[in-house]
């Protein structure tokens, strides 16, 4: 105790006393101040930090989406015209099939059978598509055109991203066709609309769990979704619809009568039973 | 979020703290109270940095798995655009895929314009456009991948695509080896037969492994190293000894058949009492039956109880397998019994 009186009288003695505690309140008001603007810049920078960081997982997020809806588009447009079982052209020669060629009757064929759904040999059940086919007249003009596929598409907030690509084809007509008597190969253009939304993923998934159960291959199937818009199940016309937007199902649902009315995610469960039938549960 | 709550709150309670020690301190104890106050500051740096690190931590963790699913993610989208572009070539194609060095795929099933890869934390789900026209495919633990198109149809094979020639018919199986291969026991006792089998075209391609111990019964072969399979007599006489079959779907372990039985026109395996666990007379009894995948390598475990009335003597152990292609493991694609090891109840 007596030091520090001692101490004290030394400084009131020397005059300074007023300075020094003026510069340690200066410094503790300083301090207070500091402090709190540390504390904020270190937030700052801390939400700085998370926010570049899930913004760069967005990116990596949408950069992969876009990456598959192109991949999906393209082999879709090669499969359709590559594959035997699809449009591609056989010699009836060499009975090799020949590439980027179609065939005018599988084209026809197409054209009436699969109005409004997507052919089984180039379908995949993550998007939805549409095709038409021209065929190009040497001056540009369209002379004749055929388009399968679905019809209807999600919309809005349901639609998750969309693709038109094209692809320059040859149409093949055989001897004694109607349009060619003689036999001949025109030029033609290949367009394609593929959408990824939830319409699609939905009636995707059940029409795979579907085909599935039909080949005995799997009969009880899970997957997870997320639903933005009401959906609602038609029994009568079998047509599953997410907003506006509807398309046909391949086999019947069993306890989905009332379909889904709030957004969210959800985890849906479908029993298959034989022959086309689909118990669904939540 | 909870963790930078966290940090806010205990700078300011720190802070107030401070401020309180400060405004005390200011009569009595100098020495002392200026310790205090630089231990709590010192300690709040210590939390907030702690606190801190806890909070980047957890953002990298959460990145990392992230970056973990996304290379399976990749994985399923090449197989998928594999399949996809062989699917859209006209003509006949061979493409091979390696798993990346160091990355463990605990399966992958490819079904109907589907890849499911399953790894340690989950499940990858990836639809593919194009018809394979065969599969489905289960592959444990795969490290390469051989995609063959020819004729609209894509078959895969767990293997270089070097070993997959499009012309040629499949490679036929092998029976590689048993252990333990030479052994003596008592009567009432039970062991664990671990048969190898293996074929190059994978082992999804085996439709049955067989497993026999029996005395040689000397039909095809004078020094018993062969015996001939197609349900003749060697295969009627495994009936009184131990003949077990296991059959595709590999996957439904434990489903195996016993050569316990003969009626007119049927194999020992194919009657009702093959499917229990017994031989003909009731004097060995197999436990379980179960098996691992080593690459191309199919590893069987019989376990076998030999109840005391099992006949005392010299035994052979005999294995056996075919595969999609009907190709036996006789060594000329044939199907025969190969004598693999010794076996002595005494």
């Amino acid at each position: 105790m007596g030091t520090v009186q001692l101490v004290g009288k030394r400084w009131e003695n020397s005059g300074l006393v007023e300075n020094r505690k003026g510069c340690e309140r200066l410094k503790g008001q300083a301090g207070y101040i500091m402090k709190p603007m540390m504390l904020i810049a270190v937030i700052i920078l801390l939400i700085f930090l998370l926010q570049s960081l899930y913004s760069g997982v967005g990116k990596e997020r949408i950069a992969q989406k876009n990456l598959d809806i192109v991949s999906a588009g393209t082999n879709v447009l090669l499969i359709l015209a590559n594959s035997e079982q699809c449009l591609a052209y056989e010699s009836p020669v060499t009975y090799k099939t020949q590439g980027i060629i179609l065939d005018i009757e599988k084209l026809d064929n197409f054209d009436i059978d699969s109005d409004n759904r997507e052919p089984e040999c180039a379908r995949n059940y993550e998007f939805g598509w549409r095709v038409d086919v021209e065929q190009i007249r040497r001056d540009g003009s369209i002379d004749n055109s055929w388009d399968f596929g679905i019809k209807e598409f999600s919309e809005g907030q349901a639609l998750n991203n969309e693709i038109r690509l094209w692809i320059p084809v040859a149409i093949k007509y055989p001897k004694g066709h109607s349009h060619c008597p003689e036999g001949c190969t025109e030029l033609g253009k290949m367009n394609i609309r593929l959408v990824n939304g939830e319409l699609e993923n939905l009636a995707g998934f059940f029409d795979w769990a579907c085909m599935m159960g039909q080949m005995g291959r799997m009969s009880t199937l899970s997957t997870e979704l997320k639903i933005s818009q009401p959906v609602v199940y038609k029994p009568n016309q079998n047509e599953l619809c997410v907003g506006n937007s509807c398309r046909p199902l391949l086999c019947h649902l069993l306890y989905f009568d009332e379909g889904i009315n709030s957004a969210g995610t959800y985890e849906l469960t479908v029993n298959y039973q034989a022959p086309n039938k689909l118990l669904v549960g939540e | 979020m909870f963790l930078l709550i966290s940090v806010l709150l205990t700078q300011t309670l720190t802070s107030k703290f401070i401020r309180t020690e400060r405004e005390f301190i200011i009569i009595p104890m100098k020495g002392s109270t200026v310790l205090s106050e630089n231990i709590l500051t010192g300690l709040s740096i210590v939390i907030s940095f702690i606190l801190m690190v806890l909070v980047v931590r957890l953002v990298l963790s959460q990145q990392s798995e992230r970056t973990y699913r996304n290379l399976f993610e990749s994985i399923a989208r090449d197989i998928a655009l594999i399949i996809d572009r062989q699917a859209s070539t006209a003509g006949s194609e061979k493409t091979e895929y390696e798993i990346p060095k160091g990355v463990h795929i605990e399966e992958i099933r490819i079904d109907y314009k589907s890849v499911f890869l399953t790894y340690e934390d989950g499940t990858i789900r990836k639809f593919f456009s194009g018809m394979l026209n065969s599969g489905p495919y289960t592959f444990n633990d795969p490290t390469v991948f051989c995609f063959v198109k020819k004729e609209q149809v894509i078959q895969i094979s767990p293997i270089d695509c070097d070993y997959v020639d499009m012309g040629l018919p499949p490679t036929p199986p092998e029976v590689i080896s048993v252990s333990p291969n030479s052994v003596s026991i008592g009567p009432g006792n039970t062991i664990t037969f671990t048969a190898t089998y293996r074929d190059l075209n994978g082992v999804n391609d085996f439709t049955r492994v067989y497993f026999a111990v029996s005395p040689p019964e000397l039909s095809i072969d004078p020094s018993g190293d062969k015996e001939d399979a197609n349900c003749q007599a060697f295969e009627e006489q495994l009936m009184r000894y131990v003949g077990v079959v296991y059959r595709q779907p590999l996957g439904v372990s434990g489903e195996f058949y016993i050569a316990a039985e003969k009626d007119d026109g049927l194999c020992p395996w194919d009657n009702d009492k093959s499917k229990g666990d017994m031989n003909e007379p009731g004097t060995m009894r197999v436990e379980s039956v179960s098996h691992t995948v080593n690459g191309n390598d199919l590893i069987v475990e019989y376990e076998v109880t030999f109840h005391n009335d099992f006949p005392v003597g010299n035994y052979n152990i005999y294995m056996m397998a075919v595969d999609n292609a009907g190709l036996g493991s006789c060594g000329d694609g044939t199907a025969c019994w190969k004598k693999m090891g010794e076996f002595r109840v005494s």
